[in-house]
This record gives structure tokens, C-alpha cells and sequence, in this order.
């Protein structure tokens, strides 16, 4: 086997791992939670009722809001926040690597 | 209990009614009854046994009755939003499109039914076994979990929201209009590109929100049979008469504590303890249960024992018998039938509240006091910084230091105690002539940011330098004498406790006198001038304009009445936003200005934040 293929199927298994064992949903909630606590949510909800008011509710849609509030809400995640995800991510990662690896060869 | 959608109004005419002359009991059993006939089928539908074929079948059993409830349902919640209309919400249909569907197909609630029962399920009860009929959890094609999924009210099809969007791929393919958030159970329009509101749609939610209650304490407590929600308005006879024959129930939290002899002083700052609303958070969340901690002695769990005992109803003063016994054992100096000062009680209680919080029984004894997780420290606990600086070489250190109060000296003694008791001085006299009515808050707090000049301090830079130099030895007294300091507030607590400093002692050989200028204090305080962050900003020259708010209100004011030796406490509190004056056993109406004018007696002032700040996200 080529080394992109390998590639591949490991990374479609780390997929598939990462939603059997539900490591996803335990990430996103904790993502939520510092989200919450750091007024994160507060603030681009803020920005979302803001812009509601001055569009008038009957003018924008969802895709519209989306697109408003999509860019600035990823820029406003506190630089500590993303530190913690990207270490609870890799720390992961570093678990299950090695074992996959040896499974697939 | 009607569900959400009622208006607080009837919702309390339902707890009214519950209280009501025997006849109107009569009629509430006819109606349980009534219902309790349904029951049995019910019930079989609410086993979550996973047999497959069986809960099918019983499954669209169940929606079939339910439909039949769920018409009086609608009924009555329309009529009941009719009353409470709002201009806004009016409009009960989401779009013209969802009109459409309506007329064509009559049976339009009945998927949203079956979803809306699973994802009560999936997302609220939350059962632990496999189950078949949950593993649609997840998007039909992709196979993708949670991540914002949405059922077709169509057929049976679930899609992701996000990336590629199976949700809205469907829809070009079928052209299946309407669709739900499997958690939310919104009603989204594609065609409208929004999600819309429906009234139809939401009492089905609402109902299977009650549903899914009922359920989950049937789960969690078999043994204890929960009445079943049965929907029901009172008609216009009806209720006249619960009306005319119930009483509003009384307000809560208001109580008087007994005085145990002279234990006035506990019984003022305790009052403050119980109007706290951050303390009252804490423990009416049950986050400190006295059953539960058991440990003899803890303070906590005696708070707790009076919250408990605020809030039962009763209308009798409380003894605080079992508060006195373990204050005593804890503390010698305040034990004893003497008259105490209400400020060492309440940094003694900070103190034994700390010891015995579940927070702190991990912590090491040495541990940090500002990062101190208990809630007497996260409610009062705040820090100072003292910032000396030499103007020589713009030397400059700063000092934390933690407090729980702020100490506030007044200037000025009053005379007539002053000539009466007092011994010494011609010098403060004059001075308080020289001063009068200047002994606000603000006046306060300004004298004690004050720059502060240290003349016999030396800068330690400025010496090494003078030694090796050498030569000036003028510039070295100067640079000595330059430095100064300034106390600001670094961290300002929720609630923040100003001590008036009333009981003055001028030296060692003098007794203690009371002080009784006058000193003001406003209802609301802006602190952004004190905080370092303010003041820093002031001294380049900025604007407090771009601070965060430093906004506090009044919480309470504990008052002094009486001379140094003897003299009680009485304590004004706010609750639900209306004043009250506790004077031991006693509980009075207050008004602000009232409040406010307790100028000369005011001891102790809490204020409370307008805001709370957000945690700051820590990592480690």
C-alpha cells in the first residue's frame, strides 16, 4: 500500500472512531460550555438580535445571518479557548494514532 | 400544572384552584378520573421496552389518543394566547406556505409527533438502552451525529445542517418544503429559507414536553406516582369564584430572627447574608446541603438551616439558636452574652464559612485566598493593589492584597460625643471644622486613592544609583522624599462591603469613640474612578467611557444605633426590589429615601454588581 492511501484509511477510521466512541459530542461540549462561560455566546447573540433590529425581522433570513455573524464569530473565540481545544484534540489524536496504525499494518 | 404557554396568571389560578372549597375539589377528581381511564394505554406506551414490533404498533396507538388530547389542547392554548395576545405573535401561522400544507393534508401534525417523541427521547430522557427506534440519531447519508439535524416532515429522511447539507439536498430532490431541527423541533421552511413559527406545531411540542417530564420522573422514581398533566382552564364562573375565595400566597425569604440577647449584631449581618442574592444562589441551588455535609458545627450547613427556614412559610421570628451555639464553639472572642461588633462577626463568619465550604476541603491550607473558590471569597472577596512610585526614576511596584472589605475613614468627629467623652485632641477638632459634610462615599473612596507621599521610604533604584554616583548628595534627600503611593482596587468583588470606620480610637491611652458624622451614600455608584484599570486610564488623560461597568446598587446598609458601649443593630435589606427594615424579631416595610437618610447610623454598606463578569477561561 502507497503512503497516501494509508493515509487515507487512517483517517477515515480516526472518522469514524471519533463518532463511535462519541469524543466528538464530549468535545463540542465542552467547547459550548467555555463558549458560555467566557460570553462568547452572549455576545454574538448580541450581534444577531442587533442586526435582526435594524434589518427588521421580516428582511433576513438565516443564510444571511449566518454569513453576517460566521466570520466575526470564529475571529472572537478567545485565543485560550482554542489553545485548550486544539490540545484536547491532539491529546487524542496521540492516543489513537499509534494503535491504528498498527491495526491497519 | 398547564404547561409553559399559559400566562403566570393561570398557572396560578391552577395552584389556587388546588387550595379551593371542597365542591371545586370535586370536580378536579372528575376530571383526574376522567383522564385516569386513558391512563392504562398510556402508560404501556410510555415503557421504553425495546420490542420492536409491539412499540410500533403502540407507538401509533399513542398518537392517535394524543391526538385526541392534544385538540383540546390546541384549543385551549389558543384561547389562552388569544387573551394574553400579543401583536407580535398574532400571526399563528408560520408562512403561506405552511397554510398550503395544512389544507392539503390534514393529517400535517402527525410525523412532527413521532419526531417530536423521539427527540424527547434522545435529547431530554436520555435512555441509557439501545434502542432501534433511536438510531436515526444521525443523518441519513453521511451518517453524521448531532450536528444540528433536521427530520423531513414528509418522510423518513434526516439530514445534516452543515458542510454538505443532506437536509437541503433532499429538499431539491423532493421538494419536501418543511423540515425540523431534531432538537430544537423549530419548523424550517425551505422555500421561505427561515425558520417560522406555528402555533399547531408548538402545542405539540409543549404537550410532548410535559410528556417527556412525566417520563423521566417515572424513570427516576418509580416508586413515586406523579399525577398526570391533564390540560384544563377554569371557565368565566369558575374562575370567579377562585377569585373570590383564595388568598395570594405570601411572600417568601422575609423573616425575623429572634434577638438570643444581645445578638443583634449577628442577627443584622445575618439578614444581609440571606438577601445576598449570590449567597442566596448558592444555596437555594442546594449546593451546600446541610443533610447531605452532616459535619457538626459547619456554618454552611447553618445557613443553609436558615435559608431553609426563611423559605418555609413560616411567619414566626426564627431563633437562631443552633447559628449561636456553633459560632460560639467557633470563635471565643464572640462568645458569650456581650455585645459584639457586627464587622468582626462578619469577617469571623467569612472566615468559618470559608473553613467548612466543600470548596476549600481540597484545597492546600495555604493556598491562594484570591483564586478561592469558595462563596463567601467569591462573593466578598476582592484586591486591592498599592502602587509605589518614585518620581525620581519613574520606579514603580505594584502589591496585591486581598480583601473582603473596603474600610472607609471618615473625617471629622462629630462634636457633641466628641466634647462629652473625648479626652483629647484640640487638633481633630479643629480639623472637623475645617471639613464638615464631607464624609460621602465618593469622598471617601477619592481620600483613599488618594497619591500618598512616604517620606521616609527609599527608593531602592535611586540609592544604588546615589552610591555609585556619589557626588549629589541634594538630589539624594530629594529622591528620597519622592516617593509615593496609591491604593486602587484591582479586582472588585460582586458584592462589595463598606466599613464605616465609626469606632475611632485615637491612641492606646484613649478609649474608643464613636464617630457619628454624617455620611452619605447613594443608591448607585459608578466604581470605574477607583479601579486601577480607571485610574490608569484618568492619569494618561482617557475617558472612563470605554471601561467595562463597574455599575453597584445598594444591597443593604447595616445601621449602629446607641453609644460605643451599648447600642443595637437594626438592617436595611432589599428584597424583590422593594426595602425592608429588620430590627430583630421585626420586619418593616422601607423606602429608599429612608434608606438613604440613615446618614449618621450607617455601619456597614453592601453593594451589589449590576453585572457579573464572565469566567475568564483558564487553561492548566
Amino acid at each position: 500500500m502507497s503512503e497516501s492511501e494509508n493515509e487515507q484509511k487512517l483517517a477515515s477510521e480516526l472518522k469514524s472512531r471519533i463518532l463511535e466512541t462519541q469524543e466528538r459530542n464530549k468535545l463540542k461540549r465542552l467547547l459550548t460550555k467555555r463558549l458560555r462561560d467566557c460570553g462568547w455566546k452572549d455576545k454574538i447573540k448580541k450581534r444577531c438580535v442587533d442586526k435582526i433590529r435594524t434589518e427588521g425581522v421580516e428582511n433576513i433570513k438565516l443564510d444571511q445571518l449566518e454569513e453576517y455573524v460566521l466570520k466575526h464569530g470564529r475571529e472572537a473565540v478567545p485565543d485560550d479557548v482554542k489553545v485548550e481545544m486544539l490540545q484536547q484534540i491532539s491529546s487524542y489524536l496521540d492516543k489513537h494514532v499509534s494503535q491504528l496504525e498498527k491495526n491497519i499494518k | 400544572m398547564t404547561s409553559k404557554g399559559n400566562s403566570k396568571n393561570s398557572q396560578r389560578k391552577v395552584k389556587q384552584k388546588k387550595q379551593n372549597t371542597d365542591k371545586k375539589m370535586v370536580t378536579v377528581d372528575n376530571h383526574v378520573k376522567m383522564t385516569s381511564n386513558i391512563e392504562p394505554g398510556l402508560l404501556k406506551q410510555n415503557d421504553i421496552s425495546p420490542v420492536k414490533g409491539k412499540q410500533n404498533k403502540s407507538l401509533k396507538k399513542g398518537i392517535k389518543r394524543k391526538a385526541e388530547d392534544s385538540h383540546a389542547i390546541n384549543e385551549t392554548f389558543q384561547v389562552s394566547n388569544a387573551a394574553v395576545s400579543h401583536p407580535k405573535m398574532s400571526q399563528k401561522v408560520g408562512c403561506r406556505h405552511l397554510e398550503k400544507y395544512k389544507g392539503d393534508r390534514p393529517d400535517y401534525l402527525d410525523n412532527f409527533k413521532t419526531i417530536a417523541e423521539l427527540s424527547m427521547r434522545w435529547y431530554k430522557i436520555g435512555i441509557p438502552r439501545e434502542n432501534k427506534m433511536l438510531m436515526h440519531q444521525k443523518c441519513s447519508e453521511c451518517s453524521l451525529k448531532g450536528d444540528r439535524l433536521h427530520a423531513c416532515l414528509d418522510c423518513v429522511f434526516i439530514g445534516c445542517w452543515r458542510g454538505e447539507s443532506h437536509a437541503r439536498k433532499h429538499y431539491k430532490n423532493t421538494h419536501h418544503t418543511f423540515a425540523t431541527d431534531v432538537q430544537r423541533l423549530e419548523i424550517f421552511c425551505f422555500r421561505c429559507g427561515d425558520y417560522i413559527y406555528d402555533i399547531d406545531y408548538d402545542n405539540v411540542k409543549k404537550h410532548e414536553e410535559v410528556r417527556a417530564e412525566e417520563k423521566e420522573s417515572d424513570i427516576k422514581e418509580p416508586a413515586r406516582k406523579r399525577a398526570r398533566y391533564v390540560p384544563w382552564r377554569p371557565t368565566e364562573e369558575e374562575s370567579e369564584r377562585i377569585k373570590r375565595n383564595s388568598t395570594p400566597f405570601p411572600c417568601s425569604g422575609l423573616r425575623g430572627l429572634l434577638n438570643m440577647g444581645a445578638t443583634c449584631f449577628m442577627n443584622a449581618v445575618l439578614q444581609t447574608f440571606m438577601h445576598n442574592p449570590i449567597i442566596k444562589n448558592y444555596f437555594m441551588t442546594d449546593k451546600h446541603n446541610k443533610n447531605i455535609c452532616g459535619t457538626s458545627g459547619c456554618m454552611c450547613c447553618e445557613v443553609d438551616n436558615l435559608f431553609q427556614e426563611f423559605h418555609s412559610g413560616e411567619k414566626k421570628p426564627y431563633p437562631p439558636c443552633s447559628f449561636l451555639q456553633s459560632m460560639w464553639l467557633s470563635s471565643k472572642e464572640l462568645a458569650g452574652y456581650s455585645e459584639q461588633d457586627a464587622h468582626e462577626f462578619y469577617l469571623a463568619a467569612i472566615n468559618k464559612m470559608h473553613g467548612d465550604s466543600h470548596e476549600t476541603k481540597h484545597q492546600e491550607l495555604n493556598a491562594n485566598i484570591q483564586n478561592c473558590e469558595c462563596i463567601m471569597h467569591k462573593t466578598f472577596g476582592g484586591c486591592f493593589q498599592s502602587r509605589i512610585k518614585c518620581s525620581q526614576c519613574d520606579m514603580s511596584s505594584d502589591r496585591e492584597e486581598h480583601m473582603v472589605e473596603w474600610q472607609l475613614h471618615l473625617r471629622g468627629l462629630v462634636t457633641n460625643q466628641k466634647k462629652k467623652n473625648g479626652t483629647k485632641g484640640s487638633q481633630e477638632s479643629n480639623s472637623s471644622e475645617m471639613d464638615v459634610d464631607k464624609n460621602s462615599l465618593e469622598d471617601c473612596l477619592d481620600r483613599y486613592c488618594e497619591k500618598e507621599q512616604l517620606p521616609g521610604f527609599k527608593c531602592e533604584d535611586c540609592e544604588i544609583r546615589l552610591l555609585n554616583e556619589d557626588d549629589s548628595s541634594e538630589k539624594a534627600k530629594d529622591s528620597v522624599n519622592s516617593c509615593s503611593r496609591t491604593t486602587t482596587c484591582k479586582k472588585l468583588p460582586p458584592v462589595l462591603t463598606f466599613v464605616v470606620e465609626r469606632f475611632h480610637r485615637a491612641s492606646t491611652k484613649t478609649n474608643t469613640i464613636k464617630n457619628e458624622a454624617e455620611f452619605e451614600f447613594p443608591e448607585e455608584i459608578d466604581m470605574a474612578k477607583w479601579t486601577s484599570r480607571g485610574h490608569d486610564v484618568l492619569e494618561k488623560g482617557g475617558t472612563l467611557d470605554d471601561l467595562p461597568n463597574y455599575k453597584y446598587n445598594l444591597l443593604s446598609v447595616v445601621n449602629h444605633e446607641g453609644k460605643i458601649n451599648t447600642g443595637h443593630y437594626t438592617v436595611y435589606c432589599k428584597s424583590r426590589d422593594r426595602w425592608f427594615l429588620f430590627d430583630d424579631h421585626a420586619v418593616k416595610c422601607a423606602s429608599v429615601e429612608e434608606v438613604l437618610q440613615s446618614k449618621r447610623k450607617a455601619y456597614l454598606c453592601f453593594y451589589v454588581a449590576d453585572t457579573l463578569e464572565y469566567d475568564q477561561p483558564n487553561i492548566n
